[in-house]
């Protein structure tokens, strides 16, 4: 018999035994990741060099934010980059899963092949890419002579760096976001095609009318997770431009990256990650509620 | 007239045709890189898909840049990430999934709410925080920040909730204690989403570049994906070399990847999202 007692005794006995289980990753989420981000907002509200203390100046730092002309510009990159990003993996990934599923059993093998880019680094695909790019003794260059076209500028072109960056980081991960789309796509009961085909659909019909509403919860995924991952673009751009040709691929991380490590501004670098924070948290709520509106069901 | 099969045959051809051309797009590069790297430094650039003379110079090179040193540093902080992370978030995924405590909900909330910052917005405050544990310039600063991870907890959560409550009471009848059950049943049946995990956190933390570049200045605790960044923008490192290095940082993960992606794909297809 259990009485009211020992069942108190019982609960505080899981709840002890749960919050330790628990606390490794509690306690390190909470310094690692929540603390920091409340300290990033407080140093913002400084100016600081790292090396002398600290001085408090209030919201000074984001009203210089709001006349940085370099940071709106930067801004400005991010958002194209974000929109070149985004377009090349979702239709890509997309149309890479449903010629995946046309395969049927030899699809299965070549979705490994497909995936084998997202296994490589950042960096590596940089260096990769950097050497394929090269002005005049890349392999793209190459082959556009081959064919008979002139040769491109890539990385070293102010106009085309951006979204030869794009292509490299798309080539990284459209593989695993066609696998995403795959495994949805092969979830439809087959029956749903059968009787559309039965009713005189069309390829383009039953995608438009089946396929796409009915894989539309990964669809919101990866348009939301890929522009995310769009805006925190740094990596490829530190390893292959650097930020060049002339400031063309100055995107908003890295112009943090510099104001915070290579000017030593760590009040104003914070207040900058700030605010790209909340732009992106905006973005993501603004996607989330525009494609829930669109429902189908 | 075209008839049906006639048809049904061209149109395979021409996915056929398409498929190759894919595998083309995305393994050129690979491939690129691969031939380039025994190739001798002379003939990097001569565009040849097949390399005219075999020289493994480059190679020679990257050791005597202490490659094998940056290698080292890589394997251990991406193995030490991974063995610590998968304990820990076993443990939390089994308190969420299984155990019923007061403030669980608040809690998991609280946990996937981590997921929405970003690194590049803490990055800042965590290299100052990291600086005052005394950790710049050691393999703590790398390894200990990498260990939380919400999505982890998150799928192990995920993963324990499907299994059946039964296991639990027959266990509790038999006068195993929560921990017990834990530790008897749970991570015995946890093999597919351990192996999931492992993969995904030791790629990620194998190709990491940012953090380290930041916390590790130091040369000897450089790790592989920033020695081999630093090559670019010298004009004395040859480039069969900076491809050979390249290589060499691939293996590993194209390696894993290989034998355990069926884990990944299976984790992709639990992980919910569909």
């Amino acid at each position: 018999m259990s009485s009211p007692k020992t069942s108190r005794i019982k609960k505080r006995r899981t709840n002890a035994f749960a919050y330790a289980m628990l606390a490794p990753d509690l306690i390190g989420l909470a310094v690692f990741l929540f603390f920091p981000i409340i300290m990033a907002f407080y140093v913002s509200l400084h100016e600081w060099d790292a090396l002398s203390p600290m001085q408090f100046i209030g919201i000074e730092n984001y009203l210089t934010i709001l006349g940085d002309s370099d940071w709106w510009r930067s801004l400005g990159l991010s958002l194209s980059y974000s929109l070149l990003f985004v377009g090349l993996v979702f239709c890509g990934s997309l149309l890479l899963a449903v010629f995946l599923d046309s395969l049927k059993k030899s699809g299965e093998i070549l979705r490994t092949v497909y995936f084998i880019p997202f296994s490589i680094s950042t960096v590596v695909a940089s260096m990769i890419w950097i050497f394929m790019y090269n002005d005049k003794t890349g392999y793209l260059n190459g082959f556009l002579r081959l064919v008979g076209l002139p040769g491109q500028g890539f990385l070293s072109s102010s106009s085309q760096a951006l979204g030869s960056i794009a292509v490299s980081a798309a080539w990284t991960c459209i593989g695993y976001y066609a696998v995403l789309f795959l495994a949805a796509i092969k979830d439809i009961p087959p029956s749903y095609y059968e009787a559309a085909v039965l009713d005189g659909a069309n390829k383009w019909t039953l995608f438009w009318n089946i396929t796409f509403p009915l894989i539309k919860n990964v669809s919101v995924f990866v348009f939301i997770i890929t522009t995310i991952g769009s805006f925190q673009v740094f990596d490829q751009v530190k390893v292959m431009t650097n930020g060049g040709p002339a400031n063309s691929t100055n995107v908003s991380v890295f112009y943090i990256y510099r104001q915070c490590f290579e000017y030593m501004k760590l009040g104003y670098s914070s207040a900058l990650a700030f605010v790209l924070f909340v732009i992106i948290f905006f973005v993501s709520v603004f996607q989330l509620k525009f494609t829930k509106a669109d429902s189908v069901d | 007239m075209v008839s049906p099969v006639m048809k049904s045959r061209s149109w395979s051809a021409a996915k056929a045709i398409m498929a190759v051309m894919l595998v083309i797009v995305f393994i050129f590069p690979i491939y690129g890189m691969v031939v380039s790297s025994i190739k001798p430094n002379t003939e990097v650039f001569d565009l040849r898909l097949v390399p005219a003379h075999v020289s493994f110079s480059g190679y020679q090179y990257a050791l005597k840049q202490n490659l094998q040193r940056y290698f080292l540093n890589s394997l251990i902080i991406a193995s030490c990430v991974t063995f610590i992370a998968l304990i820990f978030h076993s443990m939390s995924g089994y308190a969420l999934a299984r155990l019923d405590f007061s403030g669980k909900r608040f809690v998991f909330l609280w946990i996937l709410s981590t997921l929405m910052i970003p690194f590049s917005v803490v990055m800042i405050p965590l290299f100052i925080l990291v600086k005052s544990f005394g950790w710049l310039n050691s393999y703590w600063g790398v390894i200990v920040p990498a260990i939380p991870h919400a999505f982890g907890i998150f799928l192990f959560r995920q993963f324990y909730l499907t299994i059946p409550t039964e296991l639990d009471d027959a266990a509790t009848i038999d006068g195993c204690s929560p921990f017990g059950i834990y530790r008897n049943v749970y991570l015995p049946l946890s093999k597919p989403i351990t192996m999931m995990l492992a993969v995904s956190f030791f790629i990620a933390n194998w190709n990491n570049y940012l953090w380290p570049l930041i916390v590790n200045q130091e040369k000897k605790l450089w790790v592989l994906q920033v020695a081999i960044a630093s090559f670019v923008g010298r004009n004395d490192t040859p480039w069969n070399a900076v491809m050979a290095a390249s290589f060499v940082a691939v293996l590993p993960s194209i390696a894993i990847f290989f034998v355990l992606q069926k884990y990944l794909v299976e984790g992709i297809k639990m992980s919910g999202i569909k």
